[in-house]
C-alpha cells in the first residue's frame, strides 16, 4: 500500500508540476481530476465495505494423516453495484504441535462472490484450526484499507494411524479376571448362556442343551459368554522431542485403544491436560469415546517437558489394583521405570517406549518409529 | 492422478490455491469490455480529431466504433475460431463501407490514400502554424467539403479498425493497463505539443477511460487464474472482468462535471500562488541548454510581473535580440503589458472583461490600431519592415512595435493577447523569427466628436465608433489603482500642484509627472527588494527613492491612473538607429536593452509609448551615466536614505555574473539576480556533487539489494534450488578468479556430486550438504578477494557484488 501511495503522489506531484507551468484550463482540469479520484475511490469502498463477508467451508471434520483436506473460501458482497478489493488471511494451525501455514488472497469482493480454493494435508496427527485471520479491504486504487472483523473458524481433527496389534491378543487375556462377560463374544464362561443354536460337527457333547433338543426334536447346542477385563489403565506422557515422536505415541496409544475396543476390554485411558493444567482418567468402551478424548488431547499444547503422568499416577483407582498398566513415553530413565512399578505395585506395569532410535533399552518395550507398522504388529505385553 | 502435494519440512502443507469460477456472466463481461473499449477509442479519436480541427461525418465514425468495439469484444471473449471472425468481420466492413459505394480498386486507391494526404496535411499545417516551421505535404485532389469529409471518414475508419482490435487485444486478452495508457496517451499529448486544447468532452472521455484504468487495474492483473506475487495469491483471469466496477462511470462524470461547474473555463484564473512558483522556477541558476529548452518549451507564457522579486539588477551585455529594421528613428519593442497593478504585481486583465472588448472590437486589434488611425486620418507617416530574431531560443515571448501594420492573419504562429501584445502561438518551441509591418507613430492628438463622424464612409464609420467604445472601455479599465495607495497618490499629486486639469492633453500631463518623479528619486542597478507586504510604488514614492526602469515606470503609471489618465505598464527592448550603425543588417540587441516604459492611450492614435526613466532616450539608458548623474545631484533625501535600515548600498557589481539568458525572469524582461558569485559557484558544484552522492547512493543500495537477494536464494525451503543458486555463484566467483589469474577454478569432486544430487534426484539434499556448499563458496570469495587488485575488489564488491 506504501508503494502505491507513493506512485499516487508522485502522479499528483507531476500533475501538480504541469498546471504551474502549464496555464491553460486543461492542466487545471487534470490537477482536480486526480485530485478527486481517490475520493470517489474511498467513497467506493467505504459503502462497499460493510457488505463484505468472508466464509470458510469445510467439509470434513476429521481426517487422515496426509489425506487432502479442500478448504474453500469464500468472499463476497452482499450489495449488488458495490465492489472492492480485499485481502484475506488465511491460518491453518495445528494445535497439537504448534504448527502453523497461512496463505495470503488478494481477492475481488463483489455480489457474484469468489471463492478460492485451498487444499491441505498434515503430516502429523493433531487439531488444525482453520481461520480467516484478517480481512481488509482495500479501494480500487489501493491508497487505502480498512480492517474487517471476521469469526469464521472450523477446527478439523487428523486422526493418528491405526496399526494392527497381532500379537498381543492372548498374551494380555491371560491374566485379566473375568468380571463381566460379553454378550456378543462366545467363550468358555458356564455361567452366561448367550445364545442356543443347532448341532454342528465338531461340538462338544457337553454343551448339548438337552431338554430343547428334546423340544425341538433336534439337537440344540449352548453358546457361554466371554469375560471382559475393566482392569487396564493406558497410560501416557507426550514428552517426545520432535514432531514424529509426539505423532508415533499418538499413534501407538490410538492403535492400543482401536485394539481395546474392537476386542471389547473397556480399560482406563490417563493423560495429563496442559490446558487446564491436571490428569484425566476418561473409561473408555467404545469408539465415540476414544473420539471425545483425542479430540481434547490432540488440543493441547505438545510443550509438555515433564512426564507429569508418571509423576503422577497412582494405583488406587477402584480399591483395587490394575491387571494390566500400560505406560507409553518417549523418554523416561531407569529411576522413572523403578518410580512406576513402585506407584503401581500389584499391576502389571508394560513400559513401552516410543522412539526413533532404537536398541537404547533394552529392558523396555520399543516401538520403532521408522517401523511403526511392524513394531505394532509384533508388539507382546 | 493422484494430486502430489509439495512436501515442506513443515508439518502442514499446503498446494496452490486455485480459483473457482464466480460466474460472472457472458453477458455482464460483453457490457464491461464494450463499454471500456468504445471510452478508449472514442476518447483517443475524439481527441485526436478535435485537436487538427478534421472533418468528419459523425454518424458514420459513431456507427463503426461501436461495431468494431462490440465485434472485437465478442472476438475476443467468446471461445471460438478468432481468425475465421476477423476475416469474417473485415470482409462486412470492407463490403458495406467500399463495395457497396465504389469500386474496392478506386476506393483504396483514392479515398484512403486522399484521407490519409489529408489528415497528414492537416497536422503539418498546425505544425506550421504554430512553428512557422515548412514541412513537405502532399498534394490532395479532392475538391469540396463532402469530398473531404468522406475521404477522411473512410481513412478515420480504416485507422479505427486496426487500432479498435489492438486496443482490444491489450485489454481483454493482455489486461494490461499499462500498455492500454501508453497506446492513449500520446493522443493527448500531441494536443499539449502543439498546444491546442482539443474539445473537452473528448478530454473529459479520455479522462474518464485512464481513470477507469486505474480504477480496474487491480482487478485485471493477468490473464492467469492466480498469480503469486511477494507471497500474496492475487485472483485474476476472467474473474477480472468487474462489472460492479462499472458503477465509477457515472461517478466519474458526475465529478468531472462538478469540477466544470465549480471552476468553469470562462472565469478561471490562475492562483497567484502558482503563478509566483512559476516565476521563482524560472529564476533557477542557469542550467545546460539541452535541460533547460524542454523546461522553458513547455511553460507557457507568463502574464505577470512579480514586483516583490524586482531588486537589484546585473547585466552581462550577451545579446538577446537581433533586430533588423528599416526605421530610422529607433523604437520601442512591446513584449507585455500590465492592465492590473495589485500592489505587489502587474496582471493582466481577467479573460472575461476580454469578452466585451472582443464584442467591441469585431475583427480589429488594438495592436493595430496606431496604423488604422495613421489610415484612416491619411497621416502622412513612414511605413517600415521590422525582422526580430529571438536568440533566446524557444522565447515565446514576441516583440512588436507601436504602430503595427500586419494583421493577425499575417502574422502566422502568433497571437494577439486581448489588447496588450503579442505572444508566440506554439508554447512548446516558441517563435524564433519574425517579420512584421508597422508605422510611425504621429502623436497629434485630438478628439473624435460626433460631428466630424460625417466625413467618413461606412466601413471607417464602423472603426471610429468600435475605437470610440474602446476608448470607453479603456477609461473604465486602466485607471484602476488600489483604494490606499490612490489616495496617497492622490494627496502626492495635490501637494505638487499636478493637476490634469492645468494640461492640454494627457501626454503633456505625463510629462509634468514623470519630471516630477525624476526629481524626488534616483537611479540605481541596486535599489534592494521591497519589504514584503510593502506596496512597490508607494515603497519607492514615499521611502526607497531608489529604483530603475520598472520602479519609475510603475509610480509613473500608478500617478497618472491616479489622476483619472488611462496608463499601463510595458516591458520590452528598445532599439536605437545608433545600433545599426556598425552593422549592415543585423543589430545586436543585448540584454542591458531591456526596458520598462509607460503607455497612455491617445485618442486617434493609440497606445502610445512615454518614458519615465531619467537618462532615457527613446528607451536607450547609459545606465553608469544615469546612476551617476542621479546620484551626484543633491537631494536631501539622500541622508535619509543613507541611514535607512533597507537601503541597500552596494555598488553596482562590475564582474560578469552568468546570467540565465532564456529564462523568463520575475520582471519579464529584467534578468536580475542577488546570488554573489559564491553563491553561483556553488549552485554550479551543488548539481554534480548531488549526481556523485546519487550514484554512490545506487551503487550501495544496489549491492545490499543483490546481497539480500542472494542470502534469499541460499536459504529458500527448497535445498536442491538453494544449491544450485550456490553454484552459480561459485561459477561467477571462478570466472572472476580467473580472469585474475588467482585462483583454481576447480569445484572439488564430492561438492560436484552435491550439486549433480540437487540438480537431477529426486531426494532433497540435507542442510549439512547444503552447508558445505555454502562454506566452500564462502571459502573461494575470501580467497579471491584476498588476492586481486584493490581496484579489481572495488569492481568485484560494488559493481559484480561478488564479496
Amino acid at each position: 500500500m506504501i508503494i502505491k501511495r507513493l506512485e499516487y503522489g508522485m502522479l499528483l506531484l507531476a500533475a501538480f508540476v504541469c498546471h504551474i507551468f502549464i496555464v491553460d484550463y486543461i492542466s487545471f482540469w487534470i490537477l482536480a481530476f486526480l485530485v478527486m479520484l481517490p475520493l470517489v475511490s474511498l467513497l467506493i469502498t467505504v459503502l462497499a465495505m460493510g457488505g463484505v463477508k468472508a466464509e470458510l467451508i469445510i467439509m470434513n471434520a476429521s481426517i487422515q494423516k496426509n489425506e487432502l483436506l479442500p478448504i474453500q473460501l469464500k468472499i463476497y458482497n452482499k450489495y449488488l453495484f458495490l465492489v472492492c478489493r480485499s485481502r484475506v488471511k488465511l491460518t491453518i494451525r495445528n494445535e497439537l504441535l504448534q504448527q502453523e501455514q497461512t496463505r495470503l488472497f488478494f481477492v475481488t469482493a463483489r455480489h457474484s462472490g469468489q471463492t478460492v480454493e485451498q487444499v491441505i494435508s498434515s503430516k502429523y496427527c493433531g487439531m488444525l484450526r482453520c481461520s480467516i485471520a484478517e480481512l481488509r479491504i482495500y479501494d480500487a486504487l489501493g491508497l487505502f484499507s480498512f480492517h474487517k472483523k471476521s469469526e469464521s473458524s472450523y477446527l478439523v481433527a487428523v486422526l493418528p494411524s491405526v496399526y494392527p496389534l497381532m500379537a498381543i491378543n492372548s498374551a494380555i487375556l491371560q491374566d485379566i479376571e473375568n468380571n463381566i462377560t460379553s454378550r456378543t463374544m462366545k467363550g468358555n464362561d458356564p455361567s452366561e448362556i448367550i445364545d442356543v443354536r443347532e448341532y454342528r460337527d465338531g461340538d462338544r457333547l457337553a454343551r448339548i442343551h438337552w431338554k430343547l433338543s428334546d423340544k425341538y426334536d433336534q439337537l440344540m447346542v449352548k453358546d457361554f459368554g466371554d469375560p471382559i477385563s475393566n482392569d487396564v489403565l493406558l497410560l501416557f506422557d507426550l514428552n517426545g522431542n520432535s514432531d514424529e515422536e509426539i505423532s508415533g505415541l499418538l499413534d501407538s496409544v490410538y492403535s492400543i485403544s482401536d485394539f481395546f475396543i474392537k476386542n471389547q476390554i473397556a480399560y482406563e485411558m490417563e493423560w495429563y491436560d496442559s490446558l487446564h493444567e491436571h490428569l484425566m482418567l476418561t473409561e473408555i468402551a467404545q469408539n465415540k469415546d476414544l473420539g471425545l478424548v483425542f479430540e481434547a488431547i490432540m488440543t493441547n499444547s505438545r510443550f509438555q517437558k515433564q512426564s507429569w503422568v508418571l509423576k503422577n499416577c497412582s494405583n488406587s483407582y477402584g480399591h483395587k489394583p490394575y491387571s494390566v498398566v500400560l505406560y507409553l513415553c518417549s523418554e523416561i530413565t531407569s529411576n522413572s521405570i523403578a518410580m512406576i512399578h513402585k506407584r503401581l505395585a500389584g499391576s502389571r506395569v508394560n513400559i513401552l517406549l516410543v522412539t526413533d532410535v532404537p536398541g537404547t533399552r533394552t529392558d523396555l518395550t520399543t516401538i520403532d518409529l521408522k517401523n511403526i507398522k511392524e513394531s505394532m504388529s509384533n508388539l507382546v505385553i | 492422478m493422484k494430486r502430489q502435494i509439495p512436501r515442506s519440512g513443515h508439518g502442514l502443507n499446503l498446494d496452490n490455491p486455485s480459483l473457482i469460477e464466480s460466474n460472472t456472466s457472458l453477458v455482464m463481461q460483453l457490457l464491461y469490455y464494450f463499454l471500456f473499449l468504445i471510452l478508449g477509442v472514442s476518447g483517443v479519436y475524439g481527441c485526436f480529431y478535435t485537436t487538427f480541427s478534421l472533418s468528419l461525418t459523425l454518424q458514420v465514425f459513431i456507427f463503426y466504433a461501436v461495431v468494431f468495439c462490440g465485434v472485437f469484444t465478442i472476438v475476443f471473449l467468446i471461445k471460438f475460431n478468432r481468425i475465421i471472425l476477423l476475416v469474417l468481420s473485415m470482409a462486412v466492413a470492407v463490403n458495406v463501407l467500399f463495395l457497396k459505394q465504389r469500386s474496392l480498386i478506386d476506393v483504396l486507391i483514392n479515398h484512403l490514400t486522399q484521407g490519409f494526404f489529408l489528415t497528414y496535411n492537416s497536422v503539418i499545417s498546425a505544425y506550421v502554424q504554430k512553428t512557422q516551421y515548412s514541412f513537405f505535404t502532399f498534394p490532395t485532389n479532392v475538391a469540396g467539403t463532402n469530398e473531404i469529409t468522406a475521404s477522411s471518414t473512410m481513412f478515420a475508419v480504416f485507422t479505427l479498425f486496426f487500432y479498435t482490435l489492438l486496443m482490444a487485444w491489450i485489454l481483454i486478452r493482455r489486461k494490461n493497463t499499462t500498455l492500454c495508457f501508453l497506446l492513449t496517451a500520446p493522443f493527448l499529448g500531441v494536443s499539449v505539443v502543439f498546444s491546442i486544447t482539443p474539445h473537452y468532452a473528448a478530454v473529459g472521455t479520455l479522462y474518464i477511460f485512464w481513470a477507469f484504468l486505474i480504477l480496474n487495474s487491480s482487478f485485471l492483473r493477468n490473464k492467469s487464474k492466480f498469480n503469486k506475487k511477494k507471497g500474496v495469491f492475487y485472483s485474476g483471469g476472467k474473474n477480472a472482468a468487474n462489472p460492479q466496477s462499472l458503477i465509477f462511470l457515472p461517478i466519474l462524470i458526475v465529478c468531472l462535471m462538478l469540477v466544470t461547474v465549480l471552476f468553469p473555463i470562462n472565469s478561471y484564473n490562475r492562483s497567484d500562488y502558482v503563478k509566483d512558483m512559476r516565476i521563482s522556477l524560472l529564476n533557477v541558476p542557469k542550467i545546460p541548454s539541452p535541460i533547460q529548452i524542454p523546461i522553458q518549451s513547455i511553460l507557457g507564457y507568463t502574464d505577470r510581473v512579480n514586483l516583490q522579486l524586482v531588486g537589484n539588477i546585473i547585466f552581462t551585455g550577451n545579446t538577446v535580440l537581433r533586430v533588423k529594421s528599416s526605421n530610422p528613428d529607433g523604437e520601442y519593442l512591446k513584449g507585455f503589458v500590465g492592465s492590473i497593478y495589485t500592489g505587489q504585481s502587474w496582471d493582466s486583465l481577467p479573460e472575461n472583461e476580454y469578452e466585451k472588448l472582443g464584442s467591441i472590437l469585431n475583427e480589429w486589434k488594438v495592436q493595430n490600431f496606431s496604423s488604422l488611425f495613421n489610415k484612416l486620418l491619411g497621416r502622412n507617416v513612414k511605413t517600415y519592415d521590422l525582422k526580430v530574431q529571438n536568440v533566446k531560443r524557444n522565447s515565446l515571448r514576441v516583440y512588436a512595435p507601436y504602430g503595427l501594420i500586419s494583421r493577425p492573419e499575417e502574422l502566422p504562429g502568433i497571437d494577439f493577447i486581448n489588447d496588450g501584445f503579442l505572444k508566440s502561438g506554439n508554447a512548446l518551441f516558441g517563435t524564433g523569427e519574425y517579420s512584421m509591418n508597422a508605422t510611425t507613430l504621429q502623436i497629434d492628438a485630438w478628439k473624435m466628436s460626433e460631428s466630424m463622424m460625417n466625413a467618413f464612409n461606412s466601413e471607417q464609420t464602423s472603426f471610429i465608433h468600435a475605437a470610440l467604445e474602446y476608448k470607453n472601455f479603456v477609461y473604465s479599465h486602466y485607471t484602476q489603482l488600489p483604494e490606499t495607495l490612490e489616495e496617497m497618490l492622490d494627496q502626492y499629486l495635490y501637494e505638487h500642484n499636478l493637476n490634469i486639469e492645468n494640461y492640454f492633453n494627457p501626454n503633456a500631463f505625463a510629462n509634468a509627472v514623470i519630471t516630477q518623479v525624476r526629481s524626488e528619486n534616483s537611479y540605481t542597478l541596486s535599489p534592494g527588494i521591497t519589504p514584503e507586504g510593502r506596496d512597490f510604488v508607494e515603497y519607492f514614492l514615499f521611502e526607497n527613492h531608489k529604483g530603475y526602469c520598472v520602479h519609475f515606470a510603475s509610480a509613473t503609471v500608478a500617478l497618472l491612473r491616479s489622476a483619472g489618465v488611462p496608463a499601463r505598464y510595458v516591458e520590452g527592448y528598445a532599439v536605437s538607429p545608433g545600433d545599426f550603425e556598425e552593422y549592415d543588417e543585423w543589430a545586436n540587441i543585448p540584454d542591458s536593452r531591456s526596458h520598462a516604459w509607460v503607455e497612455i492611450y491617445l485618442s486617434a492614435v493609440g497606445w502610445v509609448p512615454v518614458e519615465a526613466t531619467p537618462g532615457a532616450n527613446r528607451g536607450i539608458i547609459d545606465h553608469e551615466a544615469a546612476e551617476a548623474k542621479t546620484s551626484s545631484a543633491s537631494n536631501p533625501l539622500d541622508e535619509e536614505v543613507i541611514n535607512d535600515k533597507f537601503y541597500n548600498h552596494e555598488t553596482p557589481q562590475t564582474e560578469e555574473l552568468p546570467v540565465d539568458e532564456n529564462s523568463e525572469s520575475s520582471s519579464g524582461e529584467m534578468q536580475s539576480s542577488t546570488a554573489s558569485y559564491l553563491m553561483h559557484t556553488i549552485t554550479r558544484i551543488l548539481p554534480i556533487l548531488g549526481m556523485f552522492g546519487l550514484f554512490i547512493a545506487v551503487l550501495l543500495s544496489s549491492r545490499k539489494m543483490q546481497i539480500a537477494l542472494r542470502k534469499k536464494q541460499f536459504t529458500q525451503k527448497d535445498s536442491n534450488k538453494a544449491a544450485i543458486a550456490v553454484y552459480e555463484y561459485i561459477v561467477k566467483l571462478y570466472a572472476y578468479g580467473k580472469s585474475n589469474g588467482t585462483v583454481d577454478c576447480r569445484i572439488p569432486k564430492d561438492l560436484y556430486n552435491l550439486v549433480l544430487k540437487a540438480r537431477f534426484s529426486q531426494h532433497m539434499l540435507t542442510e549439512q550438504e547444503l552447508g558445505l556448499l555454502l562454506v566452500y563458496a564462502e571459502n573461494q570469495a575470501f580467497d579471491i578477494k584476498k588476492t586481486v587488485s584493490l581496484f579489481k575488489r572495488f569492481i568485484g564488491k560494488y559493481i559484480y557484488v561478488l564479496f
